[in-house]
């Protein structure tokens, strides 16, 4: 396309207006709005299945509370091995798979089977969350959308993470958390081209959400803030328990799951029953809480309903029910269990620190919501949408800096002691290899500088005559030589070019007018050493100048030079 | 792109856009039908679970009362009596971190409502957040009330009356109180309790009033007379204190108080040198018989203290002078003259009151002396 704005012709207006790039943008609005419309039919559905299976007001020592998720786990296998077998786990790593590997393809039919089993699984009581099946969801609908509209095998790519941009950010209520989760965590890079659909989407779709079931969220976080800064030292505290936990966490999950899945196929119709029963017995034994997402008891966690003790126990239960839910496979997600666990851990460490020091003045909900940051830092292993998730639910900013510091203890610690970020771990679990975020931070960015080479002497000036530059080429044993232009640009002679030039009876005439009028691309020296591949194809030597003087040589690349580079990485990375 | 291909891409994107609009248009509906329904259901539930916790608060189990209305909440977010019921039962259980965010949110939905911002008011108070709960109080009196709310404003004024008087905000409260009589039906009850808030914020012109009102509505009652007795009292109009302490006994009050009080109003009322219509001799002889006692005290007050005689000591001093006056009083105290009886009793007065000082409420009639001297300094004030 390559229409103009011709604002007289009502033909043009219409071409600008359908753009492809502007249609997809229109596109993200529509598929915001049916994640929406579906993230509350699944949530809708997970409430009609809670009450079914454990009745309107769980309590402790009902046998419905490990009848129900048991009879649900066998449902739940059955419906996963022989009707919708992709649907295991969380759905975070379907999505990206389905971006890197699948040219944005997710059967529709993994949506619905998504939808049906997770609402079971979490109505019933396993202790999983809503939130990355509704991102699969999302994605599985934007998918299915893009491929009705036949778009563009690239469009279609880009469409499952818009599509779980919006299913995560209608079942969060939380719209920047899911974009920079998605970006984070699902498109593993930023990329400006995709960000304007991502943001798009999210809003819509959170924005049908709050039409339908009120803009009140998920929980009421009370007043909270840092009163003294030597205070940061308990949430340095936090951090750093809160790291701990995490890796516990994440090792649990990391060892149990391929074992549970190398198991014969028969007993995965069990493993679901299993966790449930599990997590059946915790809730009927006195600990309800662990029992589905959990975020009505987040809540009373934020305001002190829990001793810390209770809330120490919580943490430690939760974190063996979602265990036992995840790894037997059981359609369902970690972002609610991971808030639930940060939640109780830092009103527990809140609650302790209180204990010892009575003068603290940050509240247990204070904790309780860095907690939850904090988790979500060290398990999920996104340091930014952690920060920003805190934030946005809290509403608060005056927590920043506890947050920011606990969560970077936290983060740090779980990077130390468990290299590979949770996700990336699942995934190659599962034989595939997706690109991350943290990998690529990880990695060494070669530049230009680091393949840059003295540029060889002298360097001529446009304004010397062929006569002086073939006399001060003679005084050198270099074969090429680079002549700087003026105003500005690069040009390179070689010894022979000089010399025939004079021969021609150019002796006297300038380098710039005796030329060929053609000019030499540059390089910076903080360009990456990949851009410069482009380039050392078309001369000998490229220039390497300054970025605040174009004329000021800093050195020079060439191709052997470039190519040597990455020898060299290639073996000491090897 | 010729113009063909032009026009098929520009007009496929436009009906697609119209597919997708009518289709979101069906989707909504569908959904909005379903909240709907679901949400009813789920209000018919959040009823039922409401009022088993209503049962489970009126047999004392405010556990099950708790955790039925926050089941009821989460059925139904956005029910105000749920809500308001929930953080009640929380302060109930003193679980008022809690309570306190449920009545927040009250409060910004509702922040007229004298409900809410009574419990915001009584939390307040708890906290020791005189500010906050004085403003949540009035807000709460001048806040609308779903039932009842004359009654409601008046109780919760009389609550704020008993908060100020804890406070020892006494002019305040008092100041709740005329307001809160100005508009009292004629309800003996209401009278009554309004009066005693006025003897305990120490206004007793108008505690007096006010039981003079019950009486006036129900002349047996005899707790008015009572505090009618008490307000006279305190107020040194000890003729009418006499009439309505006299009433309350005649009406069954059986009180140790207030025999005590109507002993010791006799005593004023029989050792009073200063009351109207006595003749001369009779007022001598009150002066002189108040003069005895009033040394005794002195002496018996010095003698408790176990003090050496101490030229500078104020007591001793009295009672020195107190023994200067002696042989007028005792040998002539018909023909004493009037400069005399006058710094007679002026004695009295001080010996007394310092006396009280010194040495602790007197009883009798070193206790009748006592009074009669406040009242003339504050008649002569």
């Amino acid at each position: 396309m390559t229409a103009g704005p011709d604002a007289g012709a009502p033909r043009s207006l219409l071409r600008l207006a359908f753009q492809e790039e502007r249609f997809f943008l229109v596109l993200s609005i529509f598929i915001g709005v049916f994640s929406g419309l579906a993230v509350v039919c699944f949530r809708i559905a997970i409430d009609w299945s809670r009450i079914a299976f454990l009745g309107p007001v769980p309590q402790p020592h009902q046998p419905r509370l490990i009848l129900a998720p048991v009879f649900a786990g066998f449902v739940v296998a059955a419906l996963v091995l022989h009707l919708f077998p992709a649907v295991r786990g969380s759905g975070v790593n379907q999505t990206k798979a389905a971006l890197y590997i699948y040219n944005g393809y997710i059967p529709f039919r993994t949506g619905i089977g998504k939808f049906l089993t997770s609402a079971l699984a979490i109505g019933s009581g396993q202790s999983l969350g809503p939130e990355d099946p509704s991102l699969q969801i999302g994605a599985s609908l934007a998918s299915a959308l893009g491929r009705y509209l036949r778009l563009s095998r690239e469009r279609l790519r880009l469409l499952a993470p818009v599509g779980a941009a919006a299913g995560l950010a209608a079942a969060f209520n939380a719209p920047v958390s899911a974009v920079l989760f998605v970006i984070e965590e699902v498109i593993g890079r930023w990329s400006a081209g995709i960000l304007g659909s991502v943001v798009l989407s999210a809003i819509s779709s959170v924005v049908v959400v709050r039409f339908f079931l009120g803009s009140e969220p998920l929980f009421r976080i009370p007043a909270v803030g840092l009163i003294r800064p030597r205070e940061l030292l308990a949430y340095a505290a936090l951090g750093l328990v809160g790291g701990l936990a995490a890796v516990i966490f994440a090792k649990a999950i990391c060892f149990l799951r391929p074992r549970l899945k190398a198991m014969s196929r028969w007993t995965q119709y069990f493993q679901p029953a299993l966790a449930g029963l599990l997590v059946g017995l915790i809730g009927y034994l006195g600990a309800p809480q662990v029992m589905g997402a959990g975020y009505g008891f987040i809540d009373q966690a934020m305001h002190n309903q829990f001793t810390w003790q209770m809330l120490a126990i919580l943490a430690g239960l939760k974190i063996v029910s979602t265990t036992a839910s995840f790894v037997s496979g059981t359609p369902g997600g970690m972002f609610a269990p991971t808030l639930f666990i940060g939640a109780m851990l830092g009103g527990a460490v809140g609650g302790l620190e209180h204990h010892f020091f009575p003068t603290l003045t940050g509240s247990v909900a204070t904790y309780a919501l860095v907690g939850m940051g904090v988790l979500f830092a060290a398990f999920l292993r996104v340091p930014m949408t952690s920060v920003f998730m805190v934030l946005e639910v809290s509403g608060n900013y005056s927590i920043i800096v506890p947050v920011i510091l606990a969560n970077t203890i936290a983060y740090v610690i779980s990077r130390s002691l468990h290299s590979t970020p949770i996700f990336d771990v699942l995934t190659r679990q599962d034989g595939l290899d997706l690109p991350s975020l943290e990998e690529q931070r990880e990695e060494r960015v070669l530049r230009v500088e680091d393949a840059m080479q003295v540029a060889p002497t002298p360097v001529l000036e446009d304004a010397e005559t062929v006569a002086d530059a073939n006399q001060r080429a003679n005084q050198s044993q270099a074969d090429v030589f680079l002549v700087r232009l003026r105003p500005t640009g690069w040009t390179t002679v070689s010894r022979e070019m000089l010399a025939r030039l004079a021969k021609e009876g150019k002796a006297e005439m300038t380098l710039g007018s005796a030329l060929p009028t053609g000019r030499l691309p540059y390089l910076h020296p903080d360009l990456p050493l990949e851009i410069a591949l482009r380039y050392v194809y078309q001369a000998l030597i490229i220039p390497v100048v300054s970025r605040a003087d174009f004329g000021k040589l800093e050195g020079v690349i060439s191709r052997d030079a470039v190519l040597n580079k990455y020898t060299v990485v290639t073996k000491t990375d090897a | 792109m010729d113009s063909q291909k032009l026009d098929a891409f520009v007009h496929r994107p436009l009906v697609v856009l119209l597919v997708l609009l009518v289709l979101a248009a069906f989707a909504f509906a569908a959904v909005h039908r379903l909240v709907n329904r679901f949400g009813s259901r789920q209000r018919v539930l959040a009823a039922q679970i409401y009022y088993h916790g209503l049962d489970a608060q009126r047999q004392q189990n405010p556990a099950t009362a708790i955790a039925d209305f926050r089941a009821a909440l989460s059925y139904d977010p956005e029910n105000y009596t749920y809500e308001l019921s929930l953080a009640k039962a929380l302060v109930a259980d003193a679980r008022y971190e809690e309570a306190r965010a449920y009545l927040a949110t009250l409060a910004e939905r509702a922040p007229q409502d004298g409900d809410v911002n009574l419990e915001l008011a009584r939390l307040a108070a708890r906290d020791r957040n005189s500010d906050d709960a004085i403003l949540h109080y009035h807000r709460a009196i001048y806040g609308l009330w779903s039932t009842d709310p004359d009654s409601n404003r008046r109780r919760t004024r009389l609550e704020l009356v008993d908060y100020l008087l804890q406070q020892g905000q006494r002019m305040n409260a008092q100041a709740e109180l005329i307001a809160s009589a100005a508009t009292l039906a004629p309800d003996p009850a209401l009278h009554l309790r309004i009066a005693d808030r006025f003897l305990e914020a120490q206004d007793s012109a108008d505690a007096l009033d006010q039981y003079r009102q019950v009486i006036q509505l129900d002349r047996d009652h005899a707790g008015a007379y009572r505090g009618a007795g008490e307000a006279a009292f305190a107020l040194g109009q000890y003729r009418t204190a006499q009439r309505y302490l006299q009433g309350a006994l005649d009406r069954g009050i059986q009180d140790a108080q207030v025999s005590a009080m109507l002993r010791t109003v006799n005593l004023v009322l029989e050792s009073d040198p200063s009351r109207p219509n006595l003749t001369a001799t009779e007022r001598r002889a009150r002066i002189v018989a108040a003069f005895d006692q009033a040394g005794a005290r002195a002496l018996q007050c010095l003698q408790s203290q176990n003090k050496d005689e101490d030229g500078a000591d104020p007591l001793h001093q009295l009672r020195a002078h107190w023994m200067e006056l002696e042989p007028k009083m005792r040998n002539n105290a018909q023909r004493a003259d009037a400069t005399t009886l006058v710094d007679a009793l002026e004695t009295v007065s001080r010996i007394e009151q310092l006396t009280a000082t010194q040495c602790g409420e007197p009883q009798g009639l070193d206790l009748a002396l006592l009074l009669i001297a406040r009242n003339r300094e504050v008649a002569e004030r």
